[in-house]
């Protein structure tokens, strides 16, 4: 039987918006562009060196043949590595260019950051355009810069962090992510503080056949807490363009960092995320990954769990509307004692989407008494679509408690005859059992993820029926 | 009706080579060129409803995993409504290969027994097994290896439309043992496979289990387990894959590893590819079984010694779901191993 879904895949995309453009790096990939970026954005010698040798290493590795669909991707293709918008960084949407504040206020930011952030950074393209941090904020004794910024800033706490959770030594596009990074946040939670709303960072790509290589660091200080929200979003191009992004979470001893990722990338954009974090002594890192939108979208959040007792959660949501391809999943590897993890994981396939799940559950030697669990769930809604599940586990402790499961679900004709013969249409029937889908993760979400994901999830499914 | 299994669309760089196999690739290379001493294996009828027909050595039967390496007297077609076959060589000592490949043909209902004992030769073997439409057989086969043997096994299953096989493999593994399975399935037909790994002693064992459900209505369980002991290391992957046809089928794919000593390690990957969205179930697990303190205690207080206690736990987790017969016969050798 095959549900319909929305045939408009782009039913909640935002059109395309013009802004003037102050520099941009053009031309085929090479040292020249790199250095280029490097002088633009005036860096001291260690970045300009560090970028040249992700470059070599770039140049070095061969493609990861064992993504078929890499071979779609003409990095030759991107014609524009390094933009930034005719915009100077400032901290009042009424300071920023009314073409590019409509873009925010259509994406609903000004009131999200009124509500609910305690801080938020938009970057646009390859830069930084907004940064607002709340007085709450600033009294915690938060940093929260744009990663140029605080380069400058703060050399010696940025330069003990990039990089060291996510090397560029790791695979050629971390290689080509370090190479050319430019925007991002960096985030810095002094001991002890516990941030009490999130902090969130909104990548916006506004142009075709464009790359866009934000770098993240969250640190949070031992016994400290943040939840930080990472919005992503571009308008219907008519071209593809290029996401490489990057983030690296160091959670030191004792300390809580929550990951969310809300991305709503258009049907244009390939979407590469690297995310990785190390938990230290009874540190807990909890990602959580909506991948809604995206042509292809590769991402896997990962932990370390270096220290004793520390845990981690990963929550990923990947929905396949339409000619799209979701290769995600999570990544933990349990190298000290006492130390736990979770991953649970829905995708939705439908109108031809491909859903595939790639997970590992590491336990190294010495990690006694661990204790995981990988859930994996798929709903497929036609002929069409198809759904994977590659998990892996690495066991090398006769105690490690380590349990997989995975199911793959259908809507059947007896649910929906049930449903229907309670009164609702079809189609309400049919987006109801989606969404109940999904919603069995909400209830272990703090609220403000639930409320995020769902207004996504609605949006995607909204005319099916009753969703929403 | 051979499909080939799709390969390599989940191997990522998170699967490595974990174990060290040129062993193997020096097996096959010094079999292929004449290096050493090549034994034929030689097939004994224990019971009279199973026939054994010469089959000529054409190497047509489509074995993926090992070389097809042409012997005289090393080619078998088996057909079998019951009953149970030795496995022998005919040569035996340090240094030998023993090549051999048997075509088992299911004619009729009943239990099928192959035993391959414990030889000190390394070995080729490939096992072919066919079931006839309609047919509802179970199969057995007990593999032991020497402590220093090096095998390459590989079985193949095709099984005719409304059959049913419940295939049981215990392999005492020797020093290195690389197994791969794979099964192609009729409409309507249904398959348990069940793959036993006892490793006690060290041994590096890489066990692969493929299923292909291209027809409707299509039931396909799989189960691996093993029990690693002595150091040993364990690769188990299994990947189950339903096509668009595959309407009204059910795909269940298990992995455990109970991993009983400090210095052995598991690595399970069971994947599962689903392009249909009319499949009845589809699920696969993968997990390490634990003997806990307290299921040790409970079974201590009810009499038995502590190695009792842990012997009943490992044939529980090793026989579990396996028919009267079947579990009566894996025990025995479990044991004897």
């Amino acid at each position: 039987m095959a549900i319909e879904l929305s045939k408009s895949l782009e039913h909640h995309e935002i059109e395309p918006v013009e802004y003037r453009k102050e520099i941009e790096i053009k031309g085929r990939l090479s040292r020249s562009i790199v250095e280029e970026i490097s002088r633009v954005k005036k860096e001291p010698e260690w970045m300009r060196l560090y970028r040249l040798k992700a470059l070599e290493a770039f140049e070095k590795f061969p493609s990861p043949r064992w993504l078929p669909w890499i071979e779609s991707i003409d990095l030759d293709e991107i014609a524009s590595y390094y933009v930034k918008p005719a915009a100077s960084t400032v901290s009042n949407f009424d300071e920023l260019p009314s073409e590019i504040r409509r873009i925010y206020e259509r994406l609903g930011l000004p009131e999200t950051y009124a509500k609910y952030l305690a801080g938020l950074l938009t970057a646009l393209d390859s830069e930084n355009i907004y940064t607002a941090m709340k007085d709450l904020l600033k009294k915690l004794g938060v940093i929260m810069l744009p990663m140029e910024e605080a380069i400058q800033k703060y050399p010696d706490i940025v330069k003990k962090y990039f990089g060291r959770v996510f090397p560029y030594t790791d695979h050629k596009f971390a290689a080509l992510h370090h190479a050319l990074w430019s925007g991002g946040v960096f985030v810095y939670v002094p001991r002890g503080v516990k941030v009490p709303y999130p902090v969130e960072a909104f990548f916006f790509i506004g142009s075709e056949l464009e790359g866009q290589f934000e770098h993240t660091i969250v640190v949070g200080d031992e016994g400290s807490e943040i939840t930080f929200i990472e919005g992503c979003s571009a308008p219907r191009l008519k071209r593809h363009s290029f996401h490489d992004g990057m983030v690296e979470l160091y959670a030191h001893k004792g300390s809580r960092i929550n990951f969310v990722t809300v991305q709503n990338w258009s049907r244009n954009i390939v979407n590469f995320n690297n995310k990785r974090g190390i938990a230290e002594d009874g540190a807990i890192i909890e990602w959580v990954e909506g991948s809604i939108g995206s042509k292809i979208t590769v991402t896997y959040p990962s932990t370390i769990l270096k220290g004793r007792g520390s845990k981690t959660t990963s929550t990923v949501i990947g929905i396949s509307n339409g000619n799209v391809i979701k290769d995600t999943g999570s990544k933990i590897i349990h190298a000290a004692p006492y130390t736990s993890s979770r991953i649970i994981s829905k995708s939705i396939s439908s109108n031809g989407g491909i859903n595939i799940y790639r997970g590992l559950v590491q336990v190294n030697k010495g990690a006694l008494n661990v204790k995981s669990y990988t859930q994996c769930d798929s709903l497929i809604l036609d002929d069409k679509s198809s759904s994977s599940t590659y998990p892996i586990e690495h066991i090398m402790e006769k105690d490690a408690e380590v349990a997989h499961e995975a199911t793959t679900f259908r809507i059947t004709e007896d649910q929906l005859f049930y449903m229907t013969s309670r009164g609702l249409s079809e189609k309400e029937a049919v987006s109801l059992i989606v969404l109940g889908f999904v919603k069995d993760i909400f209830p272990k979400l703090p609220f403000e993820y639930t409320s995020m994901l769902t207004k996504v999830i609605q949006l995607e499914f909204k005319e099916i029926g009753g969703v929403g | 009706m051979a499909k080939t299994v799709a390969r390599g669309a989940g191997d990522s760089p998170t699967i490595k080579k974990y174990i060290d196999k040129s062993p193997l690739e020096e097996l096959v290379r010094r079999a292929l060129n004449r290096e050493a001493p090549v034994a034929n294996i030689l097939i004994k009828a224990l019971s009279p409803n199973a026939f054994i027909d010469p089959l000529s050595p054409s190497g047509s039967i489509g074995f993926k995993s090992i070389p097809v390496i042409t012997v005289s007297q090393g080619f078998y077609r088996v057909r079998s409504t019951g009953g149970v076959f030795d496995v022998g060589v005919e040569d035996s000592g340090d240094g030998v290969i023993a090549v051999g490949y048997i075509e088992l043909i299911l004619e009729g209902s009943g239990l099928t027994i192959l035993r391959i004992p414990e030889n000190p030769v390394h070995r080729i073997m490939g096992i072919k097994v066919t079931v006839v439409k309609g047919v509802d057989h179970e199969v057995l086969l007990i593999h032991k290896s020497g402590k220093r043997a090096v095998d390459l096994s590989e079985i193949i299953v095709e099984q005719g439309d409304a059959s049913r096989l419940a295939l049981v493999a215990l392999f005492n593994t020797g020093s290195i043992l690389q197994a791969r399975v794979e099964s192609i399935q009729g409409a309507g037909s249904s398959i348990e496979k069940t793959i036993l790994v006892n490793s006690t002693q060290g041994s590096r064992v890489e066990v692969e289990d493929y299923s292909y459900i291209d027809n409707p209505s299509v039931s396909v369980e799989s189960y691996i387990r093993s029990r690693l002991e002595g150091g040993s290391i364990a690769v188990l992957r299994g990947r189950g894959m339903a096509s668009r046809r595959a309407s009204g089928s059910r795909i269940v794919y298990g992995i455990e590893s109970l991993i009983n000593d400090a210095e052995s390690t598991a690595f399970m990957h069971p994947f599962l590819d689903i392009h249909s969205n009319n499949i009845v179930e589809a699920r696969h697990y993968a997990r390490n079984y634990l003997l806990t303190m307290d299921k040790l205690f409970y079974i201590e207080t009810r009499g038995l010694k502590p190695e009792e206690a842990a012997m009943l736990l490992v044939h529980g987790f090793l026989t579990r779901g396996l028919s009267r017969a079947a579990r009566e016969i894996i025990l025995s050798n479990i044991s004897s191993s």
